[in-house]
């Protein structure tokens, strides 16, 4: 029975070239502008290596430290004194990665540059320093060695790991375990290198790591209540369960009170955790996070309700000129929902080409506009990793993404084909013949 | 002609519906997305007041102090600024260099500046507080309203405490007094108790091609010794003093920056500042530019209208392929009885221009409401009758354009029947 649909509907196709050509465009396009919101989408939220994890990630960024009699308050991000007495003695997490905040790096290290001894280049680079979970909390590539340890971690050893590509900047070649870089004239023994890290993974992106224990400007900070509380780091906790984001929210607020004892200049408070989606979503288009929900859906409803309205004019013109076949088939006792059945089935048809097309095209579109719709925000743009986005297969080809778009060619087709062809067929056989 | 076609319309006006609801729908957000465009035309097109041809920063860094060549100086030492400005007359001596400017968080095209507010009356404003040494004006060309040269400006800065002189910007002036030459009028700076009288006003300046706020700046004279003493400067935050030049016109080249730089990076070094980069100021502006959000949402936005035309573009071609061939007996017709092929050709496409005109009195009227529950964003112009006829008479005319291409080739298919053969579907 389908099989003689579909032959129908071919011909059908090959009949009306231009209908056909017009029709597979118009889904084409609709397909392509959501399949690039749920491309995004799923590059921004998926687990996506070396962010393996994402689904289990939560994250406590911002520390303000209130100083005693409403002299002022220092809003910032978490210190290296508040990551050692609150963040390391948390029960709940399976482990915490503190970094550097890429973002405030510019304002309080400023440039960094390296340079291998013995070679000319000296790269500006961009450097993240991090504590020795982070490399467990998130899987980089190893090329070469190892990453720095937590004894190297603890004595703040100048460790460094490079990524593949600045190791042949610096070397013109990725063997270069335990051989010496300076990190701004500073002297650092090379521990690993890494597989690059697109710019999508904006946590961890970066050329360099280091242990943050070895950098001055902030260790320098850590017997200092006021900077040592609230300074330039970040806690990436990984959850054991993502549904434990409850629990440590309550440990997190016990721990910050108990730290509060140990401080006589002033108070400390922290944003609950925030789950790894929130974080992006709320900082996608600096709104908070149920308003960015509201207007990309008002989006998303544009981007189908347009096309189906398309698509549902060139349908009722179409099915005008079929309402002669419709009639004759009916006369011969099809009933409705055969009918409606077959128009959905040959529309389908129609459609999934256009879908393989859509699909397509939204990848040239997200690749096109990768910077726009894959950076962090505008700072990492303006620091430069921005050029740093590239994309894998893995990242668009995979089945969920396949799904997706399955998905909206239903949706389409049922919005776009059903009330035309509800309306043909509803037409009085005798009318029908008639026509 | 319009009678008739409305007749037209009106008798299929069942396959005309769906492309009256997508007009519909597309004509609103056309409209929003075309005063989008407009305001951010209107805004980049106001003044921003900095000439940066042949403009260079030197941007100074400070050795981390676990660098084997780390200076300790004494606390309370003058050496570190000493070395700052023994960095700057390095500059200034360099042949190709016209004249130096010094500042502090008071560069165009950055995040960074320093806020203050000013009081006329009971009327507050928030602007933007810029340090800046007498020869800034000299390196950004900026010069008084009243055409005073920046030397003459730059000679009128009055010193960061002490002082009841006060420069300030067109913008303040326009926002505060409605008119520019309010030289001699007095104002009230922060939490001042004593009224400040202004001795110049400067063009206009603003941060950005964006920016609206920025553009309500004060000046005062950016002086090392003065600064370092009211901030308990350390040597850390002797970066943030910001150090650009104007170099001799005619000397300009692609990459005169980094010659510039490898050419003095020897000499630009004084005890633990160095200058890590020489950028040219266009670049800077190029990159602020480019990364800006708003340089973001105007390209998202230009690809979602992209979309939403192409849509109507295809809606419109495809309905009236369909028409010309159910009409093949009527257009005959209209041609055995007289009607000439490019009067054929009009009848079609101004059956299509008159369904976006009908779908544009609904559709203004959503917008209408929309205005009126002020989704606007007035921050560039207040949304006033002038501009919502501008912007529907625009998305009028981009509609139409693309609806007279689709109309186009149906219509000239329809013009070309013979009538014989058109008839002959009779």
């Amino acid at each position: 029975m389908y099989k003689q649909y579909l032959r129908q509907a071919w011909q059908l196709m090959k009949q009306n070239r231009f209908f056909s050509a017009v029709y597979i465009i118009g889904t084409g396009l609709a397909i392509s502008m959501v399949m690039v919101m749920a491309v995004v989408y799923h590059i921004r939220t998926a687990n996506i290596a070396p962010e393996v994890n994402r689904d289990r990630m939560c994250y406590v960024t911002n520390v303000s430290f209130n100083m005693n009699d409403d002299k002022g308050h220092l809003n910032s991000c978490v210190g290296p004194r508040f990551a050692k007495e609150v963040m390391y003695n948390l029960k709940t997490p399976e482990a915490v990665a503190v970094a550097t905040m890429t973002q405030m790096m510019p304002f309080t290290v400023g440039d960094v540059f390296m340079q291998a001894p013995g070679h000319d280049e000296a790269p500006k680079v961009s450097l993240m320093g991090c504590n020795d979970q982070f490399w467990r909390v998130y899987a980089f590539t190893f090329e070469e060695g190892k990453p720095f340890t937590e004894a190297d971690f603890q004595s703040g050893l100048p460790r460094a790991v490079l990524t593949e590509s600045l190791s042949r900047k610096l070397f013109r070649k990725t063997e270069v375990t335990g051989q010496t870089v300076l990190i701004n004239d500073v002297k650092y023994i090379v521990s690993g290198v890494v597989a690059d890290v697109s710019g999508v993974a904006s946590d961890v992106c970066a050329d360099v790591w280091i242990p943050y224990t070895s950098m001055a400007v902030i260790m320098n900070k850590m017997a200092d209540e006021k900077e040592g509380s609230a300074n330039i780091l970040v806690a990436n906790i990984l959850l054991r369960d993502a549904d434990d984001i409850g629990l440590l929210k309550d440990e997190l607020a016990q721990e910050v009170k108990r730290y509060n004892t140990t401080l006589t200049e002033g108070q400390v408070t922290c944003n609950d955790p925030v789950s790894y989606v929130d974080q992006m979503v709320g900082s996608l288009l600096r709104m908070d996070v149920k308003q960015t929900y509201m207007t990309l859906s008002i989006v998303l409803l544009l981007f189908l309700l347009v096309p189906a309205l398309n698509l549902s004019g060139l349908n009722t013109s179409h099915m005008q000129d079929r309402i002669p076949e419709i009639g004759v088939r009916k006369a011969f006792g099809a009933p409705r929902g055969t009918l409606m059945s077959q128009i959905f089935v040959e529309n389908m048809l129609l459609m999934l080409p256009g879908g393989v097309a859509g699909l397509l095209f939204s990848y040239v579109l997200v690749f096109l506009f990768r910077n726009l719709l894959l950076s962090s925000g505008v700072f990492a743009m303006q620091m430069g990793t921005g050029g740093s986005i590239f994309l894998s297969a893995g990242m668009l080809l995979n089945w969920e993404v396949f799904l997706y778009a399955f998905v909206v060619c239903l949706v389409l087709n049922l919005l776009s084909s059903m009330v035309p062809a509800w309306r043909a067929v509803k037409v009085n056989i005798t009318e029908a013949l008639n026509a | 002609m319009i009678k008739h076609i409305l007749k037209l319309i009106w008798s299929q006006f069942r396959s005309n519906t769906w492309v009256l609801a997508e007009l519909l729908v597309v004509f609103v957000v056309l409209w929003f997305m075309t005063d989008y465009f407009l305001m951010q035309g209107v805004l980049m097109h106001r003044p921003v007041g900095y000439k940066l041809d042949n403009v260079y920063q030197a941007v100074v860094s400070l050795r981390s102090s676990d660098n084997p060549s780390f200076i300790e100086y004494e606390e309370g030492s003058e050496e570190p600024m000493r070395n700052l400005e023994r960095i700057v007359e390095r500059i200034r001596q360099h042949p190709d260099v016209e004249v130096v400017g010094l500042s502090y968080y008071s560069l165009p095209y950055t995040h960074s500046n320093i806020g203050n507010g000013v009081w006329r009356d009971s009327t507050r404003l928030n602007i933007r507080y810029m340090l800046v040494s007498p020869d800034y004006f000299r390196v950004f060309g900026i010069g008084s309203i009243l055409g005073g040269s920046p030397e003459e400006l730059g000679a009128k800065l009055p010193g960061m405490k002490n002082t009841t002189d006060i420069v300030i910007s067109a913008g303040i002036a326009e926002t505060l007094f409605g008119r520019t030459d309010v030289i001699g009028s007095e104002l009230y700076s922060g939490g001042d108790s004593v009224p400040r009288h202004i001795v110049a006003v400067t063009e206009p300046v603003r941060n950005d091609e964006y920016s609206i706020g920025h553009r309500h700046v004060a000046f005062g004279l950016f002086s090392l010794p003065e600064l370092a003493g009211e901030e308990e400067m350390v040597e850390e935050d002797l970066t943030n003093v910001q150090i650009t030049f104007r170099t001799r016109p005619g000397i300009a080249s692609a990459d005169y920056a980094g010659k510039f730089l490898r050419e003095m990076k020897r000499q630009l070094m004084a005890g633990n500042l160095w200058v890590s980069d020489i950028r040219s100021y266009q670049k800077v502006r190029a990159d602020y530019l480019a990364n800006s959000p708003e340089t973001g949402s105007r390209k998202l936005f230009s690809a979602l209208g992209a979309f939403f035309l192409v849509n109507v573009f295809l809606a419109v071609i495809g309905t009236f392929w369909f028409r010309v061939r159910r009409r093949r007996s009527e257009l005959g017709l209209r041609m055995a009885v007289g009607s000439s092929r490019s009067g054929i050709q009009g009848l079609m496409i101004g059956e299509g221009l008159l369904l976006l005109t009908l779908a544009m009195l609904p559709a203004l009227l959503v917008c209408l409401n929309l205005v009126w529950m002020d989704v606007l964003s007035t921050t560039v112009m207040a949304a006033g009758v002038g501009r919502f006829l501008t912007v529907s008479l625009l998305t009028w005319s981009v509609l139409a354009f693309v609806i007279f291409l689709a109309t186009w080739y149906p219509s000239r298919k329809a013009s070309r029947l013979e009538p014989a053969e058109a008839l002959h579907y009779e």
